[in-house]
């Protein structure tokens, strides 16, 4: 269960654009209704502030040019759900947030392992006290950060 | 089925301005997939929004890349003129949009020069890039340089163009858009250059707006969306229309683009007959970013987003810039399916990549 800090739930407009806070476990619907609504992915980022990660997706009507942001706020362990199935190009940004903030993310279409950027430090974005914060599953200790980067997940 | 091996490609290649790594997959010369690797140039420039002044970090987001220079600069003050609700004068706004043409010009011309060197048209190449000197003659003439400007502030702009410099930039212009026009004329019409161009690497309407494209690559796919149908700065006033083509292939795409020169000239044009005469340059402002905002402006590549986060202190808690060949990659490898591995060198060139936007 994705670990939680933060519990809004109202829409703050900002400028033209809207952020709509959600909780961790709404992302992927909320991804596939934005598909079906005909919404473009249009960015993806990860802040670290007041101790918890804001995770933003922006979704972007190329005809009526309307900017819709949905904002996830976890803690340091959270582990959230890609929503590269529903959007493909989604795993770079994905990737780039895992690997600039230490942010897990599971089910990647695209996994660089963290080394899309080949940053020598682990989460460099992040302050120094949380970058040691352990985080690593079962799964990772057993090698999966030896793997080449840009590695395809199986399809199982 | 043929058998399949991997041929990497990049990060040194000689049509590649930039460092980046393709893994082509590739089966009787034909790619089945491209997986990218970037990060040969990554700087961690949006780490360094906490440690500087949010006024002086507007010369590390100008440098995030020589050839879009402007436009990030740009993109970073309008985020930061949302937060605090900062109103430009008008003159500065159309200043911005006078620079901000001229600077997408710059960019095509350069784009436009690669792509002709990499068919082995190299006369064409030095002449896109003599006729780019004189934009950039231009650029340096308003702004002191010819690729980093830092003209830009928050609340507007640091530099006038005066009448005596307006008329040269308008007769300039009209010398440039001739020769620009029999220079691309030639290039559109050659027959090597169509045979090579067209048919090759179709994105349809439908694959650009899966993959999410953006810019002259979603626009050459028939996607009509042009950030500067926005209005932001004074583009609400120049009565601006996208160039769009419905092909979805190579030489769409590079029409467009030479389309859009001729575009940004009309713009300036239009801007410099709309623009006062007098006015301030800038709004004084006081206090710090308290809050969010997202900036949306069109690169000469495409849509980028300008994200800054500010709590009320002299530096921003978090910067996020999204340039459009990040977002074009995945285009870039849609096309690259089976394409002919000969053609994977024109088809990198015609996204018109920045890696070092891409990677900041």
């Amino acid at each position: 269960m994705p670990e939680e800090t933060n519990d809004k739930n109202t829409i703050r407009p900002v400028g033209e654009n809207v952020i709509v806070p959600i909780k961790a476990e709404e992302l992927v619907g909320k991804a596939i209704e934005m598909k079906k609504d005909g919404l473009r992915l249009s960015q993806a980022h990860c802040s670290w502030v007041n101790n918890q990660y804001e995770v933003s997706y922006s979704f972007a009507n190329d005809e009526t040019l309307a900017y819709t942001t949905l904002r996830i706020c976890v803690g340091r362990t959270a582990e959230l759900s890609s929503i590269s199935e529903i959007y493909p190009y989604a795993a770079f940004y994905e990737n780039e947030m895992e690997e600039l903030f230490g942010l897990k993310i599971r089910f990647k279409d695209l996994d660089y392992h963290n080394k899309l950027y080949r940053i020598k430090v682990k989460a460099p974005f992040l302050p120094e006290d949380q970058r040691d914060v352990s985080t690593d599953t079962a799964q990772e200790k057993t090698g999966a950060a030896d793997a080449p980067a840009g590695q395809k997940e199986d399809a199982n | 089925m043929g058998k399949r091996s991997v041929i990497p490609f990049g990060p040194q290649h000689p049509v590649l301005p930039e460092p980046i790594h393709l893994d082509l997959v590739v089966e009787d010369e034909r790619v089945v997939e491209a997986i990218p690797n970037i990060g040969f140039i990554h700087r961690g420039l949006e780490g360094l929004a906490p440690d500087r002044d949010f006024q002086k970090y507007l010369y590390v987001v100008e440098r995030t890349c020589g050839i879009c220079s402007f436009g990030h600069g740009l993109g970073y003050v309008e985020s930061i003129e949302g937060i605090m609700n900062v109103e430009v004068p008008e003159k500065a706004r159309y200043l911005r949009v006078i620079w901000a043409e001229m600077a997408r010009m710059t960019s095509h011309l350069m784009w436009l020069g690669f792509t002709a060197d990499a068919f082995g048209f190299e006369s064409l190449f030095y002449q896109a890039w003599r006729i780019r000197e004189r934009v950039l003659d231009l650029m340096e003439m308003t702004t002191g340089g010819r690729l980093i400007y830092s003209v830009l502030k928050v609340g507007g702009v640091l530099r006038d163009i005066s009448p005596e410099m307006q008329k040269k930039i308008l007769d300039d212009l009209n010398e440039i858009e001739k020769e620009t026009r029999d220079m691309t004329k030639t290039f559109l019409d050659d027959y090597s250059v169509q045979t090579r161009l067209k048919g090759v690497g179709v994105l349809t309407k439908q694959q650009a707006h899966d993959v999410g494209a953006c810019g002259p690559m979603a626009r050459a796919s028939g996607i009509a969306c042009d950030m500067r149908m926005r209005g932001y700065e004074a583009y609400a006033d120049l009565g601006f229309e996208p160039v769009v083509s419905q092909d979805g292939d190579s030489y769409a795409r590079c029409e467009v683009r030479i389309n859009e020169i001729f575009a940004s000239i009309e713009l300036v044009r239009r801007a410099f007959a709309k623009m006062p005469k007098e006015g301030d340059l800038a709004t004084a402002f006081k206090g710090n970013p308290n809050g969010e905002y997202f900036a949306r402006i069109e690169q000469p590549r495409g849509e980028a987003i300008f994200y800054s986060e500010g709590h009320g202190k002299p530096t921003l808690d978090r910067f996020r810039l999204r340039t459009p060949t990040f977002a074009n990659l995945q285009a870039l490898c849609e096309t690259l399916k089976g394409a002919e591995y000969a053609d994977v060198p024109i088809l990198i060139l015609t996204i018109d990549p920045c890696i070092s936007c891409t990677e900041r």
